[in-house]
């Protein structure tokens, strides 16, 4: 199969791009392009063709996935053909070119069922699986069958694969080995089986723990029942022992109570009651002694006590002067108090009147008394008197100032003068400042008008094509522009068409003359037979033979016409003739293709001469034209006196010059603003000058500027404003000042009154008191506060006078009372100075008095309580001598004393009989059930002697079967603690019997993968011998040839040699016949050994298959250029037999292929995919597809 | 009158097959056999049942731990506190265990003779159970001729550990037809021996149930005794006690074109499967089969493949899971006819390896290779399920399965 076209209507980068390999001779396709120009690309894109686009494809980044599209047209070498496309997709995915679906088995029958991997390793390959292949060589230590087969199957690591098997084999077993899984597995198995069998529990096992546990336990109930036949024994014997000395003593306390005889047993609680009965009757006897005595005593003291009747009666009196004692005695000690400070009072307010200049009677003080009313209106009045006199100070003081201060004003107003009129002014220079400053531009207008003039002056100068005044250079007729393009195109249009006529002259001169050359060179290889020699040749031929029959046959010879014919004789001149045809006939048959093709150079020489001379023709019309043209060029510029240029030089003169008339027309412009600017300013000037010299008569405004004068003008407004504003100030001062002045007098008048009315008021007011007339203001205050002293003094005085006489009244009431008293209770009173003393003696005597007759009274209450008592006793005494009289009867006895004898005797009887009953009791609590009599007849039974010795034999006999028992007991305790355990209810041996199974079930999982790596390398061995055995020698024949040739002879050939292992491996031969293994080459012979197994390979599979395109991407890269250039010249020569397509980016190995590879079968491609799609857009549709490389 | 029919308890069996990993519920499966036989005991008595029928294969023949019978001795006194009988036989494991003969069983269960068929009679309910033990591990003998008569009046009850005419997968052990049972005229055959349950025939009732816990993955699906209520007629309702269910679960992978693919579909198979399985404790293997583009992908680490596939399966398990085994049988898209073609070395390799299968010479070369390791493996590995690892055979069936790995190897 070989591939004729590819189309990558979109792919990659690639958009309809065509690689053509049409030419069927060519079958050594070099594929060039730089870096990036899309040559993985392109490679990606044949095997896609071939073999789907992955889902995963990268080629899908400049169209979509559902765009891609690759083409191809296939050809075998049975002639079937094949054009189709292949799209993304999951089924489907071929058409072809109508569109059509197209079976994928029907393409897989041109690629002789080659399958992508067979495809990809074994008819594509680059430098990198040349390397790795290489490489693979030397690790595989040259190995013969996997080389071969490496080498065949295009796999490199298939040493790797191999020893990957093994390894993972050994990792997972190994017989000797302790690591690997399945031995660590079988091991721990090993273990569990063990343990299984450890935690298992054997039916003997149980049986006898069973056996051991019921015999253990008969011994312990037989051992217990002998425990209990010792301890019986040892019981009794020591009820015995210690029921003996009870038995002993029993029958002492027997004897004792039989000792006592009859005895009256009185109660327990007899004594006690008697006791108590003779305790309270001595007690209630007592009692009743005391009483009687207590009430003759009280009865005696009533009779001794001794109460004064009368001070009883007038107790409440006598009380009520003590009462009254203590302000009696207050009243007697401030009699003379309030005498002295009466007398000290007099002589202070006589003091006070000699200060107020009184000289009349003490009686007729009264009327110096200033009623309250006159004296509160004296003190208003000289409060306001302060305040009227200081009002009137200040008035003046006022009134004064504002009269200087009017005065000042108004000299001032008088030093200003008065204002002028400066409106005129004003508008002038309000009129001139708006016409801006006009001496700067008028300055600055003529220097603008001076560098135009000189511009425009030197633009006329330069001109080449033109001289002249600047009107004139104004007044030119210009052509226009228009007029110039026609002229311009036309000049074109002739130029272009002559220089295409020459073109096509000079081509045709020169195919003339190889025309002529390859003529000349055929009639230098010998004349050139044509039909016209044959033509006279054979005439000449009839000629001759119509000579030769008249003079043979019709015996007619035309002797003349014979020598005409030929000098020689005629049948000789036949002969020539004769040959001389056949000569020229033969000729034109041997050469009939040089004859053919110098007749066809003929008849093409006359052709071309023919259009060569109307070519020439043409020429000479153009030129004409041309001329014609020139001529009217310069007509059109002769009128305005210009020597024209080319027309597209003119056009740029036509621009300078435009540009020139905008200039000139600038300056005039500018002249024209300049010469009204200039009359603008005189006018001016005159107007300031005359208004100033109207205001300010001395000023000098003749030479001033526009600007001076502006400068005046302005100062002597500024001085105006200033005057007016200070006059308009000055008089609205003046006449504030007059109105304060007006207000100041009024107010001082007002003062003045008010003072007047005041002193009238005053005088009045002091008239109406005693105060003498002339009193002034500040007198008063004084005189008022000395009369008030007085009196209030003078009503003192008063005042205590009255206190006075009160007390000397009560004092004189008081002792009238005593007096009375004394004489109603006949009391002895010797004086009555000590009238305080009397008091307190009377009220003391009464207060013995009335407490005399309150006990009185509770003695009595006291006597008539205890005798009540009494009686309550006797009755009580009664009862108890009666209950007395009772115990007596109880006791048979006759007296109280004889009670306590008979007590005594019941008591002993008492305590006997208890101890008897105490013993019985204990005999019988702990004589196990037997009656007292019972237990006397055992003890008879005994030898008292020897009992104590029994009961210790009987305790160490039973001491020695508790410990046998507690033996018996732990040994039994533990046998069926054991038996116990085995419930059923371990899973031990279960647990462990489960594990091994998942250790099982591991085991059998890594067992199938050990065997499936073991089966796997060992089979994969096999295969290779095999493959190894049946295609050895073709292929190595073939690999030796090729490898003498890729190594230039550095190894004559290839041989099998046999390694450490002998296993046979490949070596290569050295001239002297030197056997090199593949570890001892270098890497570039490796890659030529792998390299030379490949293209045997290949070979070998195309001579027994439908041969596959073999495809190369750069394999030479590691390749020095002989060995490069040796490598080519195979690939051409296998090229013959299997098309093959040469990836590269070197570009001087499109220099060596040219070198070496046969012209006719070498096919270079150049490849840039951004060309391709750049231009597109640019391009029509029907040259697309032919632009490509 | 309501009676259980169980058989095949193999107590203390363990569970074949199931390989330890990180994240696999060992502790749920713990004693599995136990678990389900306590259920057993469980149901009779919530059901109040008036007797328990075991049809013979108590304890697992090789077993050697007392504590098994001890264990069933204890299990039976529960069943004599609510006053259950149990009739039981030994089949041919309790003829060869150990345990069978010593174990003192509480007086409520009784066990037939092995010298002859014996009848134990109910007279409250009215029922005759007839039945005879296995003497040996092996009877070969039809005891169904041994057995006596139908008594008149009564309900009989045949107990019998049998593989009837035979079974696949279970060894012929005291061979009758369902003709001779029928022919008998008894009201109900209980057997034992097969463990899958299966209804032979219906009036009278000839019933395997199955054993009460799978084992290994051979024993697949629901596992139980069986309930029968016998009023005016008869009703039998299987039960299910089995703690751990072994199931099988195919994925097909036709569809998938990625992995996540392969994982999304694998975990919807074993959702199903886990729903199908009342939420119940599942073993499960899973196999891939199917002609997909990602069987490439999947062959080239198998190890890889497993450990994901597994994540992905006992992830949305919620602990519900242990994977037995996970089989990957998946073709490639492309067959491998396809490199066949032509003379390539590829072809010659694939053409050798197919080559194999016709010469012994190099089987029996390949069996001597695996020699070394069959040695040291232990007789457990050989048991039951497993196969044989010392005939062609067997390299047979695993040609395709090495063919597979050293093309995904070589193409990696």
């Amino acid at each position: 199969m070989r591939i004729e076209e590819i189309h990558l209507e979109a792919f990659g980068c690639y958009t309809d791009y065509r690689i053509s390999f049409g030419d069927t001779n060519r079958t050594f396709h070099l594929l060039y392009g730089s870096n990036e120009a899309g040559k993985s690309t392109l490679l990606r894109g044949l095997t896609n063709l071939f073999y789907e686009i992955p889902a995963n494809t990268m080629d899908a980044f400049f169209h979509t996935p559902s765009k891609l599209r690759i083409g191809g047209t296939i050809q075998c070498t049975d002639g079937r053909r094949c054009s189709f496309y292949r799209r993304k997709g999951n089924k489907n995915t071929l058409m072809f070119l109508d569109k059509q679906p197209m079976e994928d088995s029907f393409l897989q029958s041109f690629l002789g069922g080659v399958s992508k991997e067979a495809f990809t390793s074994m008819f594509a390959l680059n430098h990198e699986t040349l390397r790795m292949g290489g490489e693979s060589l030397l690790k595989g230590g040259g190995n013969l069958g996997e080389s071969l087969f490496e080498a065949a199957a295009g796999i490199h690591h298939l040493n790797q694969v191999l020893l990957k098997l093994d390894k993972a084999a050994t990792n997972l077993f190994s017989p000797k080995a302790s690591k690997p899984i399945i031995n660590q597995l079988l091991s721990e198995h090993k273990k569990l089986k063990e343990k299984t069998k450890a935690a298992s529990l054997s039916a003997n096992k149980w049986l006898e723990l069973k056996k051991q546990l019921i015999s253990k336990e008969k011994e312990l109930l037989s051992l217990q029942q002998e425990i209990r036949e010792e301890e019986k024994e040892r019981a009794k014997l020591e009820r015995i022992l210690w029921s003996l000395p009870l038995i002993a003593k029993r029958k002492t306390v027997l004897e004792e109570l039989k000792a006592l005889g009859q005895v009256v047993v009185l109660p327990k609680e007899f004594t006690a009651q008697r006791l108590d009965l003779s305790g309270k009757l001595a007690l209630e006897r007592a009692h009743k002694e005391r009483l009687l005595k207590d009430v003759l005593e009280l009865e005696q003291q009533i009779l001794e006590l001794d109460i004064p009747q009368e001070f009883i009666l007038h107790a409440e009196l006598i009380e009520e002067l003590q009462q009254e004692l203590s302000s009696y005695r207050t009243d007697l000690a401030s009699v003379p108090q309030l005498e002295a400070e009466n007398r000290l009072l007099e002589e202070e307010a006589r003091n006070n009147l000699t200060q107020l200049q009184y000289h009349g009677p003490w009686e007729q003080l009264e009327r110096l008394r200033i009623q309250l009313f006159d004296k509160e209106r004296m003190r208003q009045l000289a409060s306001q008197y302060y305040v009227l006199e200081q009002q009137l100070s200040n008035t003046e003081k006022q009134l004064r100032e504002r009269l200087e201060e009017l005065e000042e004003l108004k000299q001032k107003r008088e030093g200003i003068g008065e204002a002028v009129n400066i409106q005129p002014l004003q508008q002038a220079v309000a009129d001139i400042r708006k016409l801006g400053d006009l001496e700067a531009q008028l300055e600055r207008e003529q220097k603008a008008m001076h560098s135009l003039t000189r511009e425009i002056q030197l633009e006329i100068e330069k001109d080449p094509l033109w001289s002249g005044t600047v009107e004139e250079t104004e007044r030119i007729a210009v052509p226009l522009s228009e007029t110039l393009d026609g002229f311009h195109d036309q000049q074109q249009k002739l130029l272009s068409e002559k220089n295409a006529l020459s073109q096509k002259i000079k081509e045709l001169e020169s195919f003339l003359k190889e025309i002529q050359d390859e003529l000349e060179d055929m009639s230098k290889q010998g004349q050139v037979p044509t039909e016209q020699d044959l033509m006279q040749a054979r005439e000449e031929r009839e000629q001759g033979w119509t000579l030769i029959r008249r003079a043979w046959l019709d015996k007619l010879p035309d002797l003349e016409g014979e020598r005409a014919y030929s000098p020689d004789n005629l049948e000789v001149a036949y002969q020539h003739a004769v040959e001389k045809a056949d000569e020229v006939s033969d000729l034109l048959r041997i050469e009939a293709e040089r004859v053919a093709r110098y007749e066809h150079l003929i008849v093409m020489l006359q052709e071309k001469e023919k259009s060569l001379n109307s070519l020439y023709e043409a020429l000479e019309t153009m030129e004409r034209d041309l001329a014609c043209w020139t001529e009217q060029w310069h007509n059109l510029w002769g009128k305005i006196g210009i020597q024209p240029l080319s027309p597209k030089e003119m056009k740029g003169w036509c621009y300078k010059h435009a540009e020139r008339l905008l200039l000139i027309k600038q300056r005039r412009e500018l002249t024209h603003s300049f010469e009204e600017n200039q009359c603008k300013l005189e006018q001016n000037c005159a107007l300031l000058g005359s208004l100033l010299s109207r205001l300010e008569p001395n000023l000098s405004v003749r030479e001033g500027s526009l600007s001076t004068l502006l400068g005046q003008a302005e100062r002597i407004l500024v001085e105006n404003e200033k005057r007016r504003s200070d006059i308009e100030h000055l008089n609205r001062s003046i006449e504030e000042a007059s109105q304060k002045l007006r207000r100041a007098k009024e107010e001082h008048n007002q003062a003045q009154e008010k003072i007047e009315g005041w002193r009238k008021n005053w005088a009045e007011a002091i008239s109406k008191t005693s105060m003498p007339e002339t009193l002034t203001v500040e007198m008063a205050d004084q005189y008022i506060r000395i009369h008030d002293e007085l009196f209030t003094r003078v009503d003192q005085q008063k005042k205590n006078q009255w206190a006075l006489e009160q007390k000397r009244m009560s004092i004189q009431r008081f002792e009238n009372h005593v007096r009375e008293l004394l004489a109603k209770i006949e009391w002895n009173s010797q004086d009555l100075f000590s009238i305080e003393h009397l008091i307190t003696e009377l009220y003391a005597a009464l207060q013995k008095a009335k407490r005399d007759a309150e006990r009185k009274q509770q003695w009595f209450e006291q006597i008539v309580k205890m005798k009540q008592e009494l009686e309550q006793l006797e009755e009580n005494l009664f009862a108890l001598e009666n209950k007395m009289r009772l115990l007596l009867a109880q006791a048979g006895c006759e007296q109280e004393e004889q009670l306590q004898e008979a007590e005594e005797r019941s008591k002993a009887y008492c305590q006997i009989e208890q101890q008897l009953v105490l013993l019985e009791q204990q005999l019988l609590e702990n004589g196990a059930g037997l009656t007292i009599h019972e237990l006397i007849k055992e003890t008879e039974q005994v030898d008292r002697d020897l009992l104590p010795q029994f009961v210790k034999e009987k305790e160490d006999i039973l001491r020695i079967k508790n410990e046998e028992k507690s033996h018996l007991n732990q040994e039994f305790g533990v046998i069926k603690h054991e038996f116990e355990k085995l419930d059923g209810e371990s899973q031990e041996a279960l647990m462990a019997a489960e594990e091994g199974e998942t250790v099982i079930a591991s085991l059998r999982h890594e067992s199938e993968r050990f065997i499936r790596y073991q089966l796997a390398a060992f089979i994969l061995r096999k295969a290779i011998d095999d493959f190894r055995d049946k295609n050895q020698h073709p292929i190595l024949q073939r690999a030796s040839y090729l490898f003498n040739r890729l190594t230039l002879g550095s190894f004559i050939g290839l041989s099998i040699g046999f390694d450490s292992k002998d296993t046979p491996v490949i070596v290569g031969i050295r001239e002297n016949g030197d056997e090199v293994g593949v570890e001892g080459m270098s890497d570039g012979t490796q890659d030529q050994l792998y390299l030379a197994l490949r293209i045997a390979n290949v070979e070998k599979y195309a001579t027994e298959n439908e041969p596959m395109p073999l495809i190369l991407d750069d394999i030479l890269v590691h390749f020095d250029d002989k060995r490069s250039k040796e490598t080519l010249r195979i690939l051409a020569e296998i090229s013959t037999k299997v098309q093959v397509i040469y990836f590269t980016h070197h570009e001087h190995l499109v220099g060596l292929a040219k070198e070496v590879v046969e012209e006719e079968i070498l096919d270079i491609h150049r490849i840039h995919h951004r060309q391709v799609y750049m231009e597109i857009g640019e391009m029509s549709e029907d040259k697309k597809s032919d632009r490509i490389i | 009158m309501k009676f259980i029919h169980a058989a095949d308890i193999h107590l203390d069996s363990p569970l074949r097959g199931l390989e330890r990993y990180e994240g696999a519920p060992v502790e749920t499966i713990r004693g599995a056999s136990r678990q389900a036989f306590v259920r057993l005991v469980d149901l009779c008595l919530e059901e109040d049942i008036d007797f328990l029928l075991i049809a013979g294969d108590l304890y697992d023949g090789n077993w050697p731990d007392f504590n098994t019978g001890l264990f069933f001795a204890k299990q039976m006194s529960r069943l004599r506190e609510a006053s259950i009988p149990v009739y039981l036989i030994r089949g041919n494991h309790d003829a060869a265990s150990r345990i069978t003969k010593q174990v003192p069983l509480p007086e409520n269960v009784h066990v037939f003779s092995f010298e002859t068929a014996q009848t134990y009679l109910i007279e409250s309910l009215k029922v005759a159970i007839h039945g005879q033990s296995f003497a040996m591990q092996s009877v070969t003998e039809n005891l169904v001729h041994r057995y006596p008569m139908p008594y008149e009046g009564y309900f009989n009850i045949g107990l019998l550990h049998t593989s009837l005419n035979g079974r696949e997968g279970h060894e012929s052990y005291a061979p009758c037809t369902v003709t001779d049972l029928v022919d008998k005229g008894y009201d109900y055959w209980a057997l034992g021996h097969i463990h899958k349950r299966e209804l032979i025939y219906e009036n009278p009732w000839i019933l395997f149930p199955g054993n009460i816990q799978g084992r290994h993955i051979k024993e697949t699906g629901n596992k139980g005794c069986s309930l029968v209520q016998v009023d005016e007629e008869l009703r039998i309702e299987h039960r299910s006690l089995d703690v751990l269910r072994w199931d099988l679960c195919e994925v097909d992978l036709s569809g998938a074109s990625d992995l996540s693919e392969v994982y999304e579909q694998v975990n919807q198979a074993v959702r199903e499967r886990i729903q199908v399985a009342d939420q119940r404790l599942l073993a499960l293997r899973i196999i891939l089969t199917g002609s997909t583009s990602v069987h490439q992908e999947l062959n080239e680490d198998i190890e890889q493949t497993v450990n994901s596939i597994r994540a992905v399966a006992t992830d949305s398990s919620l602990g519900h899971l242990w994977i037995e085994k996970i089989k990957i049988k998946t073709r490639p898209v492309e067959s491998l006819d396809d490199l066949l073609e032509g003379n390539t070395p590829l072809a010659h390799l694939l053409t050798y390896i197919e080559s194999l299968n016709e010469q012994d010479a190099l089987l029996e070369e390949l069996v001597e290779e695996l020699k070394p390791l069959r040695a040291k493996l232990p007789p457990e590995f050989f048991a039951e399920e497993n196969e044989e690892i010392k005939d062609t055979s067997y390299i047979k069936n695993q040609l395709k399965d090495i063919e597979q790995l050293i093309i995904s190897q070589i193409l990696k």
